[in-house]
């Protein structure tokens, strides 16, 4: 069973972090630096899952959010949207763009981070 | 001469005439009665006097007849009684005739003398007769009673009597002819003096008649027309004349009232220029006080509009006028929610009953706005902070006063200060989720095993990490709160599942001490309108607060329960409690107890801020009871009708 994530987060520190812990869960990862490429990346690949930092330079989370869910293909990949600005609204914003998780990165843990992500990758895999 | 006086003179004068006259006539009407006193009894007496004399002779001829005919029955009858009869009257004749002597005249005398010697030699032969009769001699005394010497002076006696007689008709008769001649004197003297009298009375009723219409006019004079001036000029006076001055020159009350008058005019005059002078020095102050409070209002920053009670415009300062650039004259009498349009929070119109001028004039409280725009001339909204304070004057509103500014540059400001603190946050939450996730790695083992020793460094700074992070969350959390920018969104929630939920995160710390940790809810509680993250906030604050201060083995309970109209939280512990003299501090910003302190527990001082902060503002309140050593108890109160909802640009964080 082919699990794969995409990473969409500028932060160096923290891609590494989510890369190597996903990579060591099993998971296929790409990773993508720019919000610009993060979507490029998406079509490209197709991943099981999305995750996806807010701010972001040139192109934010909601931005990236908005475009992938044009695509056909990625109507209904769960994204989970990390972020550690959150501000009112943008909860609401994410939700009603169609994101599955609305998450402070700070707040929370890598090991939750991957039981959320398994839970909708099997979903989305027996939906397929 | 004064009036008084004048008035007592008149009288006086009066008066004497009217006793004068009274004496007069007295004296006229007793000339009446000296003729009738000393003329009628003259006449009277006369008239008796005749009348009585008279009367003597008839008495006499009776007293005569008596004795004759008693001597004559004793003669008869030889009767004792005719002989006392006899003898009883023989000597009131000889009285009334001895009498009738000594009172006549001397005709009189002569006469009576007569009868008397006839008499005398009667009463002898009668005597003589009756002693006759004693011895028993009856035929001697009649014989001498019918002898003709007995009859002989029977006669002589009878002449003398009746010639007296004849004579007194002669002196009755002049005596009666005598009276009313002078009868007829008297009646002519008395109807003579009453004709006087008439005459003199009617001269007098003229007399008094013009003497009144005399006094009339004097009166007149005196009285009637100073009065008249006196009226004239008070007239003047009340209509402002104060210069009208009365000279009546008579030295009595009334030209004393004139002079009074001209007096009081005067003073008028004089107090009424006082009184116009300190108008008019009043009237500077007024204006200075009212260039000062102008000036004062011009100048100030804050725009000022004040309004009448039906909210019409009647003051506005530069700066007002400045910062909606509407001209003061522009805005003068108009509507103030007809002219400057005011804006919510979500640009839109605040319609008329719903703008803040009309709610304070009706609620008659000063209030405070700071979520409006005023738009202005050029169609720029401006965010305003208002106070608008009703002006009431003995109970009854007059109108408000509206005081604004400007606060866009406040707004900026704010802006630009929750803009510096998130992103502070997030620059700072970026290396710490870093930290986080790496150390989270190193202790999963996902490098390989750590040695215990290292693991338990590796602990340390994973704590630490969160701490940092926990403090974070809180600083955020306070700025938000400082900054009154954080939301309370009530939603219809069971509190049961979020109770648990709350209850199993806290779980493990509690387990890790060994403390026995109850919570007794009604599982069956129905729907409240709260805001689930406020309320898993206060919950697990003091939740939190009672296991990390309750030493191992220690009991730490939750209760809720329903107290109408009330939710009653209840978090109690048997921990170290809060010493009595910091009590009142604990709801402080960053304060710690001095017991919590020493006991090197970890914690930010900002709990339980946090936690009032958010009670009171979604409408409840927060309270304990602690003993040191014994334990806290901790209560909050939510109204069963819900939190109140409170419109903010930032969510609080979560705390763990």
């Amino acid at each position: 069973m082919d699990k794969s994530v995409l990473i969409i987060e500028d932060d160096l520190s923290l891609r590494k972090a989510l890369v190597l812990k996903l990579t060591k869960s099993g998971f296929t990862v790409y990773e993508a630096k720019t919000g610009r490429e993060g979507v490029d990346m998406a079509r490209k690949n197709n991943p099981n899952c999305l995750l996806l930092d807010i701010m972001m330079p040139e192109m934010n989370g909601l931005d990236v959010l908005k475009e992938i869910r044009d695509y056909p293909a990625l109507i209904s990949t769960p994204v989970i949207v990390l972020t550690n600005m959150p501000e009112e609204g943008t909860a609401e914003k994410v939700i009603e763009l169609g994101g599955n998780e609305y998450l402070v990165k700070s707040n929370t843990s890598l090991e939750k981070i991957v039981t959320i992500i398994k839970g909708y990758v099997t979903k989305n895999i027996k939906n397929k | 001469m004064k009036i008084s006086s004048r008035i007592v003179s008149v009288l006086v004068f009066v008066g004497i005439i009217f006793i004068g006259l009274n004496c007069f006539y007295y004296l006229r009407v007793s000339k009446i009665r000296n003729l009738i006193n000393s003329q009628i009894p003259t006449i009277i007496s006369s008239i008796e006097n005749s009348s009585k004399l008279d009367s003597r002779a008839q008495l006499i001829r009776y007293y005569d007849e008596v004795l004759t005919q008693s001597a004559r029955n004793y003669a008869f009858t030889a009767d004792n009684d005719w002989k006392v009869r006899y003898e009883e009257t023989a000597p009131l004749l000889d009285g009334t005739i001895a009498q009738a002597i000594t009172e006549g005249d001397d005709e009189d005398k002569e006469l009576f003398s007569k009868v008397d010697h006839a008499n005398k030699i009667l009463v002898d032969l009668e005597q003589k007769a009756i002693a006759d009769v004693e011895i028993g001699r009856k035929e001697q005394a009649v014989e001498i009673l019918n002898s003709s010497e007995y009859w002989q002076y029977k006669i002589e006696y009878s002449a003398a009597l009746a010639q007296y007689s004849q004579k007194r008709g002669i002196n009755f008769g002049d005596a009666i002819a005598t009276s009313t001649e002078s009868i007829s004197k008297i009646t002519l003297d008395i109807n003579y003096i009453i004709t006087n009298i008439f005459y003199e009375v009617v001269s007098l009723v003229v007399v008094f008649t013009i003497l009144i219409v005399v006094l009339y006019f004097r009166a007149r004079k005196m009285l009637l027309f100073p009065l008249g001036i006196l009226k004239d000029n008070a007239i003047a006076v009340s209509k402002g004349d104060y210069s009208r001055r009365i000279n009546l020159k008579s030295k009595d009350e009334m030209d004393e009232l004139g002079q009074t008058f001209n007096k009081m005019a005067e003073e008028i005059k004089i107090s009424r220029a006082n009184v116009e002078q300190k108008v008019v020095e009043r009237t500077k102050e007024l204006d200075r006080e009212k260039e000062k409070t102008s000036a004062m209002l011009q100048s100030i920053g804050e725009g000022v509009i004040g309004v009448d009670e039906n909210a019409s415009i009647i003051l506005v300062n530069k700066a007002a006028s400045d910062m909606i650039g509407y001209e003061k004259k522009s805005l003068l009498g108009k509507k103030l929610s007809q002219t400057i349009k005011m804006l919510d929070t979500d640009e839109k119109n605040v319609i008329d009953q719903n703008r803040p001028i009309n709610r304070v004039l009706k609620s008659l409280k000063q209030e405070t706005y700071t979520n409006y725009f005023y738009k202005t001339k050029s169609g720029q909204n401006i965010p305003i902070t208002l106070t608008i304070a009703p002006i009431i004057q003995h109970d009854n509103i007059i109108g408000a006063i509206n005081i604004f500014r400007d606060t866009s540059r406040e707004k900026q400001i704010d802006k630009a200060k929750t803009e510096f603190v998130s992103l502070a946050s997030h620059q700072l939450r970026t290396p710490l989720s870093a930290i986080n996730w790496y150390t989270e790695m190193l202790l999963a083992g996902d490098t390989g095993k750590i040695p215990s020793e290292q693991k338990k460094y590796l602990e340390e700074i994973y704590k630490g990490n969160q701490r940092m992070i926990s403090l974070i969350n809180a600083l955020l959390n306070v700025s938000r709160i400082d900054l009154g920018t954080f939301a309370v969104k009530p939603q219809l929630i069971k509190i049961t599942h979020l109770t648990e939920e709350i209850i199993n995160e806290v779980r493990h710390e509690a387990n890790k001490k060994q403390l026995k940790l109850t919570a007794d809810y009604d599982h069956n509680m129905s729907m409240i309108k709260i805001d689930p993250k406020l309320f898993q906030i206060i919950i697990q604050n003091l939740l939190s607060n009672a296991i990390k201060y309750t030493d191992s083995k220690g009991r730490v309970s939750l209760k809720i329960e329903k107290k109408t109209p009330n939710l009653l939280i209840t978090v109690a512990d048997n921990g170290c409690g809060i010493p009595k003299n910091q009590q009142d501090q604990i709801f402080t910003k960053l304060f710690r107890a001095d017991n919590v302190r020493a006991k090197n527990t970890e914690g930010t001082g900002l709990g339980l801020y946090i936690v009032k902060s958010i009670v009171e503002y979604s409408g409840g309140r927060v309270w304990f009871e602690s003993e040191t050593n014994k334990g806290t108890k901790f209560f909050v109160e939510l109204p069963l009708s819900g939190m109140t909802k409170k419109e903010g640009t930032k969510t609080l964080e979560d705390i763990k």
